[in-house]
């Protein structure tokens, strides 16, 4: 598994969430997409993920839980719209793991 | 739509030149990255394309006289493994009957180099991101150095962790609460500022002060 993984606790802190979402979301794709078969692209796929990811995190008002799903999910549309021009609607799993992961690596590198 | 996508016939014929083919499948070696695909998807892949693996064989004082046979022999002492094999995914024997195979074989005397040839096929020939690639691999290519979010994220980690606490602090500091105790030097501080302001800005000091003071 890559070290990636290793963010998704910091993203669970509804600061880095709202600052960095492009970055929570890919990762948050990253890590729910899953390991075989074929994976249809779609923006509200991701919509019940991010709503029980919120749900999980600690300290969150109703408020903050609308203002992060929303920058959240404006996040994961890019990535999805961006995913559909590189590898089409449909595709495989390892695939669009790879992509994600490809642009996982481009948004580090901008923070590093 | 292609399940795996094989790499560009140009880009594969430019890096590939003067390794040797063979339409056999891989001898063993150790893998320089993880094997990603499900069965069912490789023999899909199969259908429509060749499966090609590159074997790095590491032969120090050149004594491979058929490379492909040198890989079954014992490593060098210096080595974890005498061949270093790059492919979409690890060889299984049953792959055999249902996909054609081509393995390209080229013969390195530094394993450094036979590695950074292996990882660089793999980045940009066939785009695969560097946390595809073994640890050891990108430590030993120097590849760490070079792209250090391939091998670790924590520094990210701690900036991101660092900036999401900031917020928290700063807007008290900016704004305290009224009567919740100004610093004592803070009405001095505070009328030097814009004294000084008011010189720079050649304005009169006391209706600027009573405009952001509220003194």
């Amino acid at each position: 598994m890559p070290h990636v993984d290793a963010l998704f606790e910091a993203c669970r802190k509804r600061e880095a969430a709202a600052a960095h979402p492009r970055l929570c979301a890919l990762l948050l794709m990253h890590r729910h997409l899953p390991k075989v078969g074929v994976v249809y692209l779609r923006t509200t796929a991701y919509r019940t993920l991010v709503q029980k990811w919120l749900g999980d995190m600690p300290g969150l008002t109703g408020e903050d839980k609308r203002v992060i799903m929303q920058k959240l999910m404006k996040a994961v549309g890019e990535a999805v719209a961006e995913l559909k021009r590189e590898v089409g609607g449909v595709a495989a799993a390892e695939t669009l793991r790879r992509a994600v992961l490809r642009k996982l690596l481009e948004e580090l590198r901008k923070l590093a | 739509m292609t399940p795996v996508e094989p790499a560009r016939l140009k880009d594969l014929e430019r890096f590939l030149s003067g390794w040797e083919r063979r339409e056999a499948p891989p001898p063993p070696g150790v893998y320089a990255a993880r094997a990603g695909y499900h069965g069912r998807l490789v023999e899909e892949y199969c259908a429509r394309y060749h499966l090609i693996y590159l074997v790095a064989v590491y032969d120090r004082d050149g004594a491979c006289r058929d490379l492909y046979q040198c890989c079954f022999s014992q490593p060098q002492s210096d080595a974890p493994g005498r061949c270093f094999v790059f492919g979409d995914v690890e060889w299984r024997e049953e792959l055999a009957e249902k996909c054609r195979v081509e393995t390209y074989l080229y013969r390195f005397r530094d394993i450094a180099d036979a590695l950074r040839t292996l990882l660089e096929f793999g980045m940009h020939v066939k785009g695969i991101p560097c946390t595809e690639f073994n640890i050891d691999v990108l430590r030993a290519t120097g590849w760490c150095d070079v792209d250090p979010i391939c091998c670790d994220v924590s520094a990210v980690r701690e900036k991101i962790l660092e900036e999401a606490s900031a917020p928290r602090r700063q807007p008290q500091a900016q704004h305290p609460l009224p009567g919740a105790g100004d610093p004592p030097e803070e009405p001095h501080d505070c009328a030097e500022l814009m004294r000084r302001a008011a010189e720079a800005l050649g304005i009169d000091a006391i209706r600027l002060r009573r405009c952001l003071c509220r003194t």
